[in-house]
């Protein structure tokens, strides 16, 4: 019997929402995760960004690193954004009354993090989202949001990730940050429309929670200021208790 | 081997409905493979990409991936679909189409006056936003068909209205990476249908011509000329 050697990747590509962003107020999985695997890590989480922004950078960036790695020296760690965020690219501003977005800026050391976005360079990517009172989002959510349709978006970034990774036989791992990514009762899950999409994702690669957020609300961790955010503590156990198991259980890393 | 079916999806260069026989009524007819339908009038490069990927996701449940083959012919780039079931405007029945049981999808194209067309012309109406989009339903059924195996053959319908030709477009830091993953190697050895049309020889009456849409003939012709010889070439199909 051949055994595949475990060895730990030389990139790790992490990717997300603000559950995933480094730097953060708090610090993230992703920043626990490197530290224990000790290799080169791409953080590629962005605050409020939906699933199309995380498909693109993961592919984009993985698409690079293959360039410079092997497919078995990558690990790309995924934790899913909300179905509902979404995000529109504009070449040109066509003037306030449509282009008032919601700013998010970091500075010039963190571009990478601010609304409009990029995923190769120049911030073209304007992310929307339901709660903010921007006419960008606001008009976007006003005529194009379907609760079904953000739904098939979000398995569709999903599936098109899971199938560009299997195809390139990368290592990966996949998880939610909130209750709002996949879909979870009856009538969406038999939903026509989603139900052939949803059979599809392959959940032997995700990790053994239903999302973050409900696992950190189980930890007993004290929570802080921002309530729906996790805490240093709270990523720390996660990375612990949940993805390391998950990653040493798969061979994809040493068990040190 | 030949296949055991076939799945063809597009715009209305691909649609078979009542009394319209486009390029996959003649494929099947030439053929005798049954043959799944699911071109729609007017459709974008979402609803096709989505159609495919359901209808074979469908085969697979029945036949083995090496007994499947996909046609695609893509659309414009500048069209968009979008699920609305629950949406403010689904009071709006005018151009909606049906995927699988309901006609859950609004369709949209610049030009139209409708609201939903107007401010998606505004919003999503950029160049190389709707090619991004584009591109990556292309990848996605490509993804899908390399993974399971599936033999398949795209195409476009109309110049430069798929794909961009432009290579101010094509280098553009957002469309490079995607635009050099597409395999072309499947894609029929033509720049399009409606160009070759033009050059086929066959008359295109004033009718077609206005509407800029290729007749019967041209799409037998289509099939026997360019798409079975192709699919023999690559072995999906026997040459009896």
């Amino acid at each position: 019997m051949i055994h595949n050697k475990v060895m730990n990747p030389k990139l790790l590509i992490t990717a997300g929402c603000s559950f995933s962003q480094v730097p953060e107020s708090d610090v993230t999985w992703p920043v626990h995760l490197s530290e224990y695997i000790n290799c080169e890590t791409l953080y590629l989480g962005r605050g409020a960004a939906g699933n199309g922004i995380i498909s693109r950078n993961v592919i984009y960036n993985t698409l690079q690193a293959l360039k410079k790695y092997k497919p078995e020296e990558l690990l790309v760690c995924i934790l899913w954004s909300g179905a509902n965020r979404h995000e529109v690219y504009l070449s040109k501003h066509f003037g306030k009354d449509i282009l008032d977005t919601t700013i998010i800026d970091y500075g010039e050391d963190h571009d990478e993090l601010s609304n409009p976005t990029k995923i190769v360079k120049h911030k073209n990517f304007y992310l929307v989202n339901a709660h903010w009172d921007d006419k960008l989002s606001q008009t976007f959510y006003k005529y194009f949001h379907d609760e079904i349709g953000s739904y098939i978006f979000t398995l569709e970034h999903i599936l098109r990730v899971q199938w560009f990774l299997k195809l390139n036989k990368i290592k990966y791992f996949m998880s939610a940050y909130h209750f709002d990514v996949l879909p979870n009762d009856p009538f969406h899950l038999q939903h026509s429309d989603i139900n052939y999409l949803y059979n599809q994702i392959d959940f032997s690669e995700w990790l053994s929670v239903k999302n973050m957020y409900e696992y950190c609300s189980t930890t007993g961790l004290p929570k802080k200021n921002r309530a729906r955010h996790p805490t240093t503590e709270m990523h720390k156990a996660f990375t612990n208790n949940i993805i390391l198991p998950h990653l040493i259980s798969k061979g994809y890393i040493l068990n040190k | 081997m030949s296949a055991k079916v076939i799945v063809t999806a597009g715009c209305s260069f691909s649609t078979v409905e009542q009394q319209t026989r486009t390029w996959p009524f003649f494929l099947q007819e030439q053929t005798q493979i049954p043959t799944i339908y699911s071109g729609r009038i007017s459709v974008g490069n979402g609803f096709i990409s989505r159609s495919a990927i359901y209808h074979l996701t469908k085969a697979l449940e029945t036949h083995q991936a090496q007994d499947i083959l996909l046609g695609i012919m893509w659309s414009g780039r500048s069209r968009f679909e979008y699920f609305y079931e629950r949406s403010p405007l689904y009071s709006d029945k005018n151009n909606v189409r049906t995927m699988i049981e309901n006609p859950y999808y609004k369709i949209t194209n610049t030009g139209w006056s409708d609201d939903a067309s107007v401010w998606l012309a505004k919003l999503l109406s950029d160049d190389i936003g709707s090619t991004i989009l584009t591109i990556e339903h292309i990848l996605r059924v490509q993804y899908f068909c390399k993974l399971h195996n599936i033999k398949y053959f795209m195409t476009e319908f109309y110049k430069d209205a798929v794909l961009p030709k432009d290579e101010k477009i094509l280098k553009h830091h957002e469309v490079e990476y995607l635009y050099k993953q597409i395999d072309f190697n499947n894609f029929l050895p033509i720049d399009n249908m409606f160009d070759w049309c033009l050059q086929s020889g066959i008359t295109l009456d004033e009718h077609h011509l206005k509407y800029q849409h290729p007749t019967q003939e041209h799409h037998k012709a289509f099939v026997n000329q360019v798409v079975i010889p192709f699919l023999i070439d690559r072995g999906y199909l026997n040459d009896t």
